[in-house]
């Protein structure tokens, strides 16, 4: 339900900070357990293209198009211990800023907000990763639940692969 | 047996040594520069690079595919800025220089006031690439104009393997859209050399995706490692173009456990999933012949020098070609498409896209395992005491038979290093040329 006294805005600015909180902590199941069952999270690569897009029907080739159960075997990897990027632990720290909620229709609501990832490891190999989120949020008794999160990097080449979630 | 010298370690990162790479060994082999799919129509262009060089890949109004040196010919600009697209001509931003389709300098602003009459208009086209071919849609060019055909240059051995497992679909291979694309840190041999023979890395650094399979976590997106039964045998193969022109392939599958689990697994996603898969097995044994051994696909490989491929091991795996594009002796780009059988249906489309995504891709659950091991690599690589140090490339049998002999090529153990073995002694024997 949405308090009168409080925002929308700030309160789903409020519910990322905690989801910042939880993935820069690296309490996965935690955040999983902030994506709706029915979550689609989805990242496409950058490309510049001349002239009108291409008619090219087939499905995407895509960083990210998961489900909640493809969304769930990411974090089992990085539990095993095994995934190179935490071994050792990888440092990361979010930014999350520009919060905007495009449109609400109770029990939904379209937010916008960018984001800055900085992730840290061995010593001095530092990657930074920025752009912006538009986010269908689902409202609940106790908070969201995302219900679709589309991701566009800014960036046309990635300084190194991704391990990490948005 | 013959001793294998490994070849010093500044071959990842002299400059020197790079540069005569990018003018020898990419300025004369067949070098991949992209697919009919990506470019349909007459106008459709792409641009690329051939070693560091970028180029232009576009269909001309006889609907040939060209390439051109990315680049004006009169203050050296880029004239083509897209990554793709479809135009009647490129138009250089500085002076207004335009080239058609055709590479011919069709335009040049105030040609007549401000030029001379004998202005030499027709030699100032754009640069083209020597020889342009097509090979089951794939569009290689090279630089140089004498040389091995394309054919002779993959080779016999190599051409049964490519014709028999990426491109036997009837209608051909169709490109998705969407083109990743992330810097490597370090030297394009390293990975053109772990695509084309490193089947040994795969149980260490992939850990986390073994553990998964076996925990039955992963059973959406299973590669050939986890579709086996008991009669599974895994090989690695060399196979020698002109002049041993080292081409690899890895996790050959023989046997036909393979086959059974793709059809149990075909029954999750559709009728029409089976029926595909089971027309896919029926098609691949025919043209196995009474050649021994029930081979039914191989995983991965590389054509020399840097196109490597991923996911032709199971038929629920987009086909991915994967570019790296040399950006100095100790940076590559990694360039990769994705790639579907037009023959498969679209649900079928729809999961090859995805365990792509899941798997060997910028941010799968394999690919940036690999890429954490080279920048640890590149770490220790160019420093006072490491830096000549001779990395081992002693695994595996030094002897010349195949296991196989009935199957084209140089069957080997999976586990091996011969692969990596004659890729540096052809690069030696190139750079040695090149010396002289």
């Amino acid at each position: 339900m949405i308090d009168s006294g409080v925002s929308l805005r700030e309160r789903v600015a409020a519910f990322y900070a905690y989801e910042t909180m939880l993935l820069d902590e690296n309490r996965l199941r935690d955040w999983l357990d902030l994506c709706d069952d029915e979550i689609r999270y989805v990242m496409p690569m950058r490309e510049t293209r001349l002239g009108p897009p291409s008619s090219n029907p087939n499905p995407p080739f895509y960083l990210y198009n998961d489900d909640k159960t493809s969304l769930d075997t990411r974090v089992a990897r990085l539990e095993t211990g095994m995934a190179l990027v935490e071994s050792p632990p990888a440092a990361s720290q979010r930014l999350v800023t520009d919060v905007h909620v495009l449109s609400s229709e109770p029990p939904f609501l379209v937010a916008r907000s960018s984001f800055l990832v900085v992730q840290v490891r061995d010593e001095r190999n530092e990657t930074q990763f920025t752009g912006r989120r538009t986010d269908r949020l689902r409202v609940v008794d106790n908070g969201f639940r995302i219900l679709r999160r589309d991701i566009l990097l800014v960036h046309y080449v990635l300084s190194r692969t991704i391990s990490m979630f948005f | 047996m013959k001793h294998f010298s490994a070849p010093g370690t500044e071959i990842y990162w002299d400059q020197a040594i790079y540069e005569r790479e990018m003018a020898t060994i990419y300025g004369s082999a067949w070098l991949f520069v992209g697919h009919d799919t990506m470019i349909p129509n007459a106008g459709d262009f792409i641009t690329n690079y051939m070693g560091n060089d970028p180029v232009i890949v576009v269909r001309d109004r006889s609907n040939a595919p060209r390439v051109y040196l990315n680049r004006c010919r009169h203050r050296g600009n880029k004239v083509c800025l897209h990554d793709s697209g479809s135009t009647k001509s490129f138009r250089c931003s500085y002076h207004g220089w335009t080239y058609g389709l055709g590479g011919e300098l069709a335009a040049v602003p105030l040609l007549d006031k401000a030029y001379d009459a004998d202005f030499p208009r027709d030699e100032l086209g754009l640069v083209s690439a020597a020889r342009v071919t097509t090979y089951h849609g794939m569009i290689f060019a090279t630089w140089s104009a004498d040389g091995p055909s394309l054919d002779d240059y993959l080779g016999e051995d190599l051409r049964w393997y490519l014709e028999t497992f990426v491109f036997d679909d009837p209608e051909g291979l169709e490109v998705l859209p969407g083109r990743h694309r992330y810097v490597v840190p370090g030297n394009w041999k390293m990975l053109s050399e772990n695509f084309g023979g490193d089947m040994y890395h795969f149980a260490s650094t992939h850990a986390s995706i073994v553990m998964l399979g076996r925990a039955g976590q992963a059973d959406r997106i299973q590669a050939n490692n986890d579709l086996r039964g008991a009669d599974t045998t895994f090989y690695s193969v060399e196979c020698k173009g002109d002049r041993n022109i080292p081409h690899g392939l890895v996790q050959l599958t023989c046997g036909t456990g393979t086959n059974t689990a793709e059809l149990s697994q075909a029954a999750t996603i559709s009728p029409d999933a089976v029926a595909w898969v089971r027309a896919r097995h029926e098609r691949r044994r025919r043209l196995l012949g009474d050649r021994p051994s029930e081979a039914v696909a191989f995983h991965t490989g590389t054509i020399w020098p840097n196109l490597s491929m991923n996911g032709f091991g199971a038929a629920f795996y987009a086909r991915t070609f994967l570019q790296w594009q040399p950006r100095g002796p100790e940076e590559t780009d990694a360039w990769q498409w994705a790639f579907v059988e037009k023959s498969a249906p679209p649900e079928v489309k729809e999961r090859m896209a995805f365990v792509l995504t899941q798997r060997q891709s910028a941010a799968g659950l394999v690919a940036p395992d690999d890429m954490d091991n080279f920048q640890r690599m590149h770490d220790v690589l160019h420093t006072a005491r490491a830096g000549k140090l001779a990395f081992n490339y002693d695994l595996g049998a030094k002897g010349e038979a195949s296991l196989i002999p009935g199957l084209p090529g140089t069957v080997m153990e999976a586990v091996s290093e011969r692969y990596h073995r004659s890729f540096y002694e052809y690069w030696d024997s190139v750079m040695d040329e090149s010396r002289r």
